[in-house]
């Protein structure tokens, strides 16, 4: 067993945090959770700002307006930086990857993974500020890990 | 261990003190999420079934791959495992969550122009604890970044890997979500006909709101249902709001927002003596889902003098 259990949120900056809410809303199907504006330490010192915060299948996104602007990225698999993956199951893998089609998302992909890995395939794209993301299906998601958040 | 994080100067004392804290040993499961939001509370369907790893550039992958095993405890899976063509290793964590690191000889941590861009952990509280021997063993700097937005058993650390990514670990202890005895006994809230209809008034002594509705006294616990914040009373938007997960209550307790399915505030029940004093009994509390008018202690019936 590890030390530690999973991820558990991931905080993203973007040039517009209603625009992008947006496109986590109506691309990602997220679900808005609040507006943290409180007077933290860092906001009263001009190191932070009121961020929404949605969930995108239950995994929280804190969105944060960029405070200068920003060159995007040029390729959709984040290599220059970092890049969150989320997984579907195999047999819904297809219907995502129609849907992003559909969507006319712009992504790269399906890439097979090697068959030694976790990962199956994968497609790439970007959120409206740049930021990497990924979609896959995972060779191991018949594995029972422990879940994100045990019941009350 | 060397990292790129910058000196802790910036950081206010509080921001540095909290750090220190640590949860009560436990092997517990968290039952939260990111910011305390509770995932599967409400139906999440859309375009993916479930978080799956994150994907970070580093400078040297061996250096990394050392931290992310050694100090934050991840398993590793192994190298060469994705389609990737850049070196690149896999660690994995308890809930099948999997971290990737790829090598990269110009790692970008943050983006330019903010520093809000931040990866988050979730550990359990024996998890928790072992880091922070482990952060202090390598001399990491750490803080908190909302030290003063942090619920009873709820702790929070930041710091930086070696490539200055900015980390946040969560956990959750057990007593987040117990139930808080002020343990102070009866407390006297004084003449009950010096309450007006609407009227609100916190009892710090006990944690106790006592507010004054129509159909009678409410004595509401102080303690969010949702994970236990300090709630306070917000007079302008006649809103109970819990400042750490942005819960809101409305005058009778029941939840109105901020968090998904949370119950009403807890009552404790509220007696009068024969002088007509708002008696509220801090021993027993009581739990329910929504606000119901019996709930409510009616007040002695004032004697009319001719």
């Amino acid at each position: 067993m590890a030390n530690i259990e999973g991820l558990n949120h991931t905080g993203r900056s973007v040039p517009d945090v209603r625009t992008g809410e947006q496109f986590y809303v109506d691309v990602l199907g997220a679900h808005h959770c609040n507006t943290i504006s409180s007077a933290t330490e860092d906001v009263r010192a001009g190191r932070g700002a009121p961020h929404p915060c949605n969930t995108v299948a239950g995994y929280l996104f804190v969105l944060f307006p960029h405070q200068d602007d920003i060159p995007l990225p040029e390729s959709p698999r984040g290599e220059d930086g970092s890049r969150i993956g989320f997984s579907v199951s195999r047999q819904r893998f297809d219907d995502v990857v129609a849907r992003a089609r559909d969507l006319e998302l712009p992504f790269e992909g399906p890439v097979q993974h090697p068959e030694h890995g976790p990962f199956g395939e994968s497609l790439y794209f970007t959120d409206p500020g740049g930021n990497f993301m990924e979609v896959c299906w995972r060779r191991d998601e018949e594995v029972a890990y422990n879940p994100l958040v045990s019941k009350k | 261990m060397e990292t790129a994080a910058p000196a802790n100067g910036y950081r206010t004392t509080r921001q540095l003190e909290k750090a220190k804290e640590l949860p009560q040993a436990s092997d517990a499961l968290p039952q939260y999420g990111g910011h305390g939001y509770v995932p599967g509370s409400r139906q999440e369907e859309g375009f993916v079934d479930r978080i799956s790893h994150l994907v970070l550039g580093v400078g040297s992958l061996d250096r990394s791959e050392h931290f992310y095993n050694d100090v934050m405890g991840m398993d590793i899976v192994g190298r060469g495992l994705m389609a990737e063509q850049r070196p690149h290793a896999v660690l994995r964590m308890n809930t099948g969550c999997m971290l990737v690191l790829v090598e990269d000889k110009n790692v970008v941590p943050r983006r330019l122009g903010t520093n809000a861009v931040h990866h988050a952990f979730t550990m359990t509280p024996n998890q928790y604890r072992r880091l922070l021997e482990k952060v202090k063993e390598h001399e990491i700097d750490v803080w908190v970044d909302r030290a003063q937005y942090l619920a009873e058993g709820e702790f929070n650390v930041n710091f930086r890997d070696p490539d200055d990514h900015a980390l946040e670990v969560c956990c959750d202890a057990p007593e987040a979500s117990e139930v808080i005895l002020p343990n102070v006994g009866t407390i006297d809230c004084g003449p009950a006909d010096s309450f007006k209809v609407g009227d609100v008034k916190l009892f710090k002594e006990a944690d106790v709101f006592l507010v004054r509705v129509k159909e009678g006294f409410l004595a509401m616990s102080r303690w969010c249902t949702h994970m236990n914040g300090r709630i306070i009373w917000n007079r302008e938007h006649w809103r109970f709001q819990c400042p750490y997960h942005h819960a809101t209550f409305d005058r009778c307790g029941n939840a109105t927002g901020g968090q998904p399915d949370i119950d009403a505030l807890r009552l404790y029940p509220v007696n009068f003596s024969p002088e007509g004093h708002a008696l509220v009994d801090t021993s027993q509390v009581i739990h329910r889902a929504c606000f119901e008018p019996q709930q409510a202690s009616k007040p002695p019936k004032v004697a009319v003098t001719a």
